[in-house]
């Protein structure tokens, strides 16, 4: 119980918020790369992957909901703008995989794959244009993220 | 327009998709509980692709094996209530900018996963890939806070 009351109040005003961040983000990217086998096998031997898809989201927010039950009438009592947010980023989410398996009925993996892998930068140029308040986009950071996105590329492209 | 053509431009339009998700829980988490946020949004993630799944492949679902089932449970524990949530909460504390180069290391660990599970040994251009995203991630990290 103790370890769950820590995995809900990760967020909650930690004293290394930066180095928390990064390490959870670290930790979130293992857990999708252990993914990778798991659902390959489902994928390619059980069943679609909108099949997939559809029972993992729904067994995820099944757990989610059990988890976040005791706080959800007072945290969606208050204003509504983080809930249409968070919605938004949820359907951006879906989007983006449904997108993918279609990508991927029209094109090899090799061809997806590195294209896929350029999405942080995505994500940083949005920041750096829309959110320049809250986020501080230096060259390093680019440099950075340009470097992790051409490792991906090699290692998909490696891999297929 | 060719498959390729296609496939290409898809594959833009899902990492613009997967590009936006974290910008969004930056924003949206500073008003919002991480659990409840998360909640919200495997919510409309539920909506969207049971809309798309159910009509498709409904017959399919009922006639999976039960055996099945736990796969999936794994599969969604490791994917949303570990993969997302840490995520999310990543992002809202260490900024969009930070945290989002160092989510795309994911093929470095199941590279790392498969060697040590499976004996995989990958080619050289691997091991390049590899090298290339430690250094772009050390030099994110190393960025300090201004």
């Amino acid at each position: 119980m103790g370890l769950l009351h820590a995995f809900i109040r990760m967020g909650s005003e930690p004293r290394h918020p930066i180095l928390l961040g990064i390490i959870l983000v670290l930790l979130a990217s293992f857990s999708y790369g252990s993914t990778h086998t798991l659902a390959r096998y489902l994928v390619t031997d059980i069943s679609s992957p909108l099949v997939v898809s559809f029972f993992s989201t729904l067994s995820g927010t099944t757990i989610i909901a059990l988890i976040a039950a005791r706080r959800v009438k007072k945290d969606l009592s208050g204003p509504k703008r983080g809930v249409v947010i968070m919605a938004l980023a949820g359907v951006a989410g879906i989007c983006g995989s449904t997108i993918l398996f279609v990508a991927l009925s029209h094109a090899p993996v090799a061809t997806v794959s590195p294209i896929l892998a350029i999405n942080p930068l995505v994500s940083i140029a949005i920041a750096h244009l829309f959110m320049k308040r809250l986020e501080h986009v230096t060259p390093r950071i680019w440099i950075g993220a340009i470097m992790a996105v051409c490792g991906v590329c090699l290692i998909t492209i490696g891999s297929t | 327009m060719s498959d390729i053509t296609l496939g290409i431009l898809f594959a833009l339009l899902a990492a613009i998709s997967f590009g936006t998700s974290p910008v969004l829980a930056r924003i949206g988490l500073r008003y919002i509980n991480a659990p409840t946020g998360l909640l919200v949004s495997m919510l409309s993630s539920l909506a969207i692709i049971a809309a798309i799944a159910i009509p498709l492949h409904g017959r399919d679902m009922l006639e999976l094996p039960l055996h099945i089932f736990p796969w999936f449970v794994l599969l969604g524990i490791l994917n949303y209530v570990l993969g997302r949530y840490l995520n999310y909460v990543g992002v809202h504390l260490a900024g969009v900018a930070k945290a989002t180069p160092l989510i795309s290391t994911s093929p470095l660990f199941a590279m790392i996963l498969a060697f040590i599970f499976i004996q995989e040994v990958p080619p050289p251009i691997v091991f390049v890939g590899a090298l290339s995203i430690v250094g772009g991630v050390a030099l994110i990290v190393s960025e300090r806070p201004s």
